[in-house]
């Protein structure tokens, strides 16, 4: 113990916060529970801890060291997760009456997107205030308390947009940077068939950058996990099928994914639901590398990056410009928990040639092809770049690396039509 | 005064039995075979199969069937009311069109709403009550499938594309004369859609006002079919069109150029030709003026292109851009894998189209049971 204790000294003789000092010394502890607590408040101290951290991550101490390791592996997580991830904003505005058409300048300072105001409604007055509210549902009071201004689906690049219309008073649920609604409830009768499908929206602030959904399974749509009538009791969710595929993800607008979910049509004389829950489940990139043929016409050794190889198959001139062939492959692991596809690692439209003027030309897919089975996963792509000069390197963002985020929701007290 | 106004009221007497008398689906006769045919106590499946063999259909006939003799006496009937016939008739049998082929099971014989017209067979096939809460409204709605059937002798222009023309509701009523119209509009995404369209068979959607859940049917349902229907029709035939840009051809009152015919620059497979149709507004006849006002110069190109004589159904695309400025001239374009040196390029242009629009009715329609 007093060796131990020595070489502590030896490491922290520059530290001055006296907190730090305790809490690595906590981290050497014998009680686990004191331990526990010490890694608890060196994570949420995150970059001021991270520089004697990283000093004791080399340490003697074998135990002391592997905590360390595991803090700063942490916060390494934790910093991509804000990378692509944002925190959430939120605001705070004493309740008064404003002149709508000033609220986003008084806004500008907690939102970091402008928010934009219709500017037919700009000299309207509006009751609103509040503390620490998210963001989202700011706006969405803001949208009921003015009583003329609606949220749109579509959220403009870098800046909220309200627009003249009804408030669409749908059941909402706020979660962190996340804004999950139910746009629209749906219950059918036909003479072989009574069922019936929420409409599900997931909505997330500027600052978050999930992986496009494609190609992965329908596991990760949204799921509604439980669903019970005003009383409490557990209603069955699960909808047959209504003759359409429920696996209907939207991801064609900026900021919000859409999903028709199936429900059973609720039993007679329900006429609310007391409480929906579920999830939507998010992928995030986590190690976006840069992949890069220099001189791609003069042919190019294949790329690899982790199982993933790249090869530029063909790169020629013709008269209009540069013909390109593309080739990934990686082995097929459909065991492996939330793998992604090749598919959802690589966008054809993101490939880029620079010539050697300078010019940076966008890759026009002409053809592209998908095979799996045999333990491998491949795809081709077969292209044109309009350059007139010669080509200097061709690349493109490739993720390497993702996380998965789950975004629960639950909305209570829900009106059936 | 007095003996004019007696003249002019004539001829609007004049003109209105006339058209008392005109079968709307009358340009249709031509397209399709009437049925006349009477037997007693014969077996169904033997009248059945005189009807497909004389229509050259080809329907898979159920094992199981046990066909019941039965009597018809059609008198120019339609292929698919001599067929409808029959199915109710023997009482065991049931006609599934799915799509492009035609199914008859043993089955008890079930009353689809249905209406005629010549060569076509529309049915109700599905009726849907829908409540709705699309915040901040109610979008509540009864929704119809109007399926279309036709024979194999007769394929209707898919216009709009991909749909054999449009159908209007001019009359929808419940139970107790209260009206289901106008139709409800809905958020185009998320709602069911109204089904494919195949080589014989197209589905349309008809969304009306929610009916009571005390009602069980839909009283009365008046439907207007308008179909784009070509008098007659041109096959303009361009040889060696790589090398014929320029090449003009009179089509009827019309001509059509072919701007430009050649392989994708960039490398893809197919063959991309540019046309321009247009018309001389001066030279143009009274009746072609017209037809113009009913079918515009933009919807006279028909989808189909042949390349070297082999008719190109797969993979083709056809643009049309009506010009803003001019509507007596259109841009047209179509992509289709072809050979890279085609020796002729042929496209078919209606010279002379006019607008059907075909009355169709159906009474009682069953709604499905509502709970409560």
């Amino acid at each position: 113990m007093m060796l131990r204790w020595a070489a502590w000294v030896l490491v922290l003789v520059p530290l001055q916060d006296p907190e730090l000092l305790r809490l690595v010394e906590q981290l050497g502890h014998d009680d686990s529970a004191r331990r526990q607590q010490a890694e608890r408040r060196l994570l949420e101290l995150g970059e001021a801890a991270r520089p004697t951290l990283e000093r004791l991550a080399g340490g003697e101490d074998i135990e002391v060291r592997a905590r360390v390791r595991s803090i700063l592996a942490s916060m390494e997580r934790a910093a991509v997760r804000r990378k692509w991830l944002g925190p959430a904003w939120t605001v705070r505005l004493p309740e008064g009456e404003y002149v709508l058409g000033e609220l986003p300048g008084l806004l500008k300072k907690q939102i970091p997107v402008p928010v934009e105001i219709p500017a037919g409604l700009a000299g309207s007055r509006v009751r609103i205030g509040g503390k620490d509210v998210p963001a989202w549902e700011f706006l969405d009071q803001l949208c009921i308390a003015h009583g003329g201004l609606r949220l749109p689906l579509d959220t403009p690049e870098g800046a909220f947009a309200l627009h003249e219309g009804k408030p669409s008073r749908c059941p909402i649920y706020y979660s962190g940077p996340f804004r999950v609604s139910i746009e629209r409830i749906t219950l059918e009768e036909r003479a072989d068939w009574r069922g019936g499908r929420m409409l599900l929206s997931i909505h997330w602030q500027h600052n978050v950058h999930p992986l496009s959904r494609d190609y992965l399974d329908d596991d990760y749509d949204f799921k509604i996990t439980e669903m019970t009538d005003e009383k409490g009791t557990l209603l069955d969710q699960a909808g047959r099928q209504s003759g359409w595929s429920s696996f209907t993800l939207d991801q064609t607008r900026e900021r919000v994914w859409r999903s028709a979910v199936d429900i059973a049509l609720p039993p007679a004389g329900v006429r609310r639901l007391g409480r929906v829950k579920g999830r939507v489940m998010m992928f995030f990139p986590s190690l976006v590398e840069t992949v890069e043929f220099k001189k791609p016409m003069d042919g190019s050794a294949p790329v690899k990056l982790g199982d993933t190889t790249i090869q530029l198959l063909s790169c020629r001139r013709t008269d209009k410009g540069v013909l390109a062939e593309l080739r990934l492959s990686q082995p097929e692991n459909p065991l492996k928990e939330n793998a992604l596809e090749l598919r959802a690692r690589f966008e054809g439209d993101k490939v880029r040639l620079r010539g050697t003027d300078g010019t940076i030309v966008a890759f026009d897919v002409r053809s592209s092809s998908h095979s799996s089975g045999s333990g491998e996963e491949t795809m081709e792509y077969h292209g044109f770049f309009p350059l007139s000069s010669d080509a200097e390197a061709l690349s493109f963002p490739f993720i390497a690396d993702h996380f998965v985020q789950e975004v629960p929701f639950e909305f209570t007290d829900v009106e059936l039509p | 005064m007095k003996v004019v106004l007696l003249f002019l009221l004539q001829a609007l007497l004049s003109v209105q039995e006339k058209g008392e008398g005109v079968d709307p689906a009358a340009p249709l006769r031509k397209h399709w075979k009437p049925i006349t045919l009477s037997r007693d106590n014969t077996s169904a499946r033997e009248i059945l199969e005189k009807i497909l063999q004389e229509n050259g259909e080809k329907f898979e006939l159920p094992d199981n069937w046990e066909p019941k003799p039965i009597s018809v006496k059609f008198e120019g009937v339609t292929f698919w009311q001599a067929v409808d016939e029959v199915c109710r008739l023997d009482g065991n049998l049931l006609l599934l069109p799915e799509r492009a082929r035609f199914f008859l099971i043993a089955n008890p014989a079930k009353a689809t709403p249905l209406a005629y017209a010549g060569p076509m067979r529309f049915s109700i096939h599905d009726i849907t009550r829908v409540r709705e809460l699309a915040y901040p409204d109610r979008t509540d709605r009864t929704e119809l499938s109007l399926r279309v059937h036709w024979i194999r002798e007769y394929r209707p222009l898919l216009d709009p594309w991909p749909f054999p023309g449009t159908v209007d509701v001019a009359r929808a009523e419940d139970g107790r004369g209260r009206s289901l119209l106008p139709q409800v509009t809905v958020d185009s995404s998320f709602v069911r859609s109204p089904g494919g369209t195949s080589d014989r068979s197209s589905v349309w959607m008809l969304r009306l006002q929610p009916v009571d859940r005390d009602l069980n049917s839909i009283a009365r349902l008046d439907l207007v079919w308008k179909t784009p229907f070509p008098d007659e029709v041109v096959d303009v035939l361009f040889d060696t069109p790589t090398q014929s840009e320029g090449v003009s051809r009179p089509v009827g009152e019309f001509r059509l150029t072919l701007e430009s015919c050649k392989r994708n620059a960039k490398g893809g497979s197919s063959l991309e030709s540019k046309f321009v149709l247009e018309a001389d507004p001066t030279n143009l006849s009274a009746a072609v003026r017209r037809e113009l006002e009913a079918v515009p110069l933009a919807r006279r190109m028909l989808q189909y292109v042949e390349i070297d004589g082999k008719v190109k159904r797969e993979r083709q695309y056809f643009s049309v851009k009506p010009d803003p400025k001019n509507p007596m001239r259109v841009a047209l374009s179509t992509w289709v894998d072809g050979s890279s040196d085609p020796k002729t390029l042929m496209v078919r242009v209606a010279s002379r189209m006019s607008l059907l629009s075909i009355p169709l009715s159906f009474k009682d329609l069953p709604l499905p049971e509502a709970g409560k």
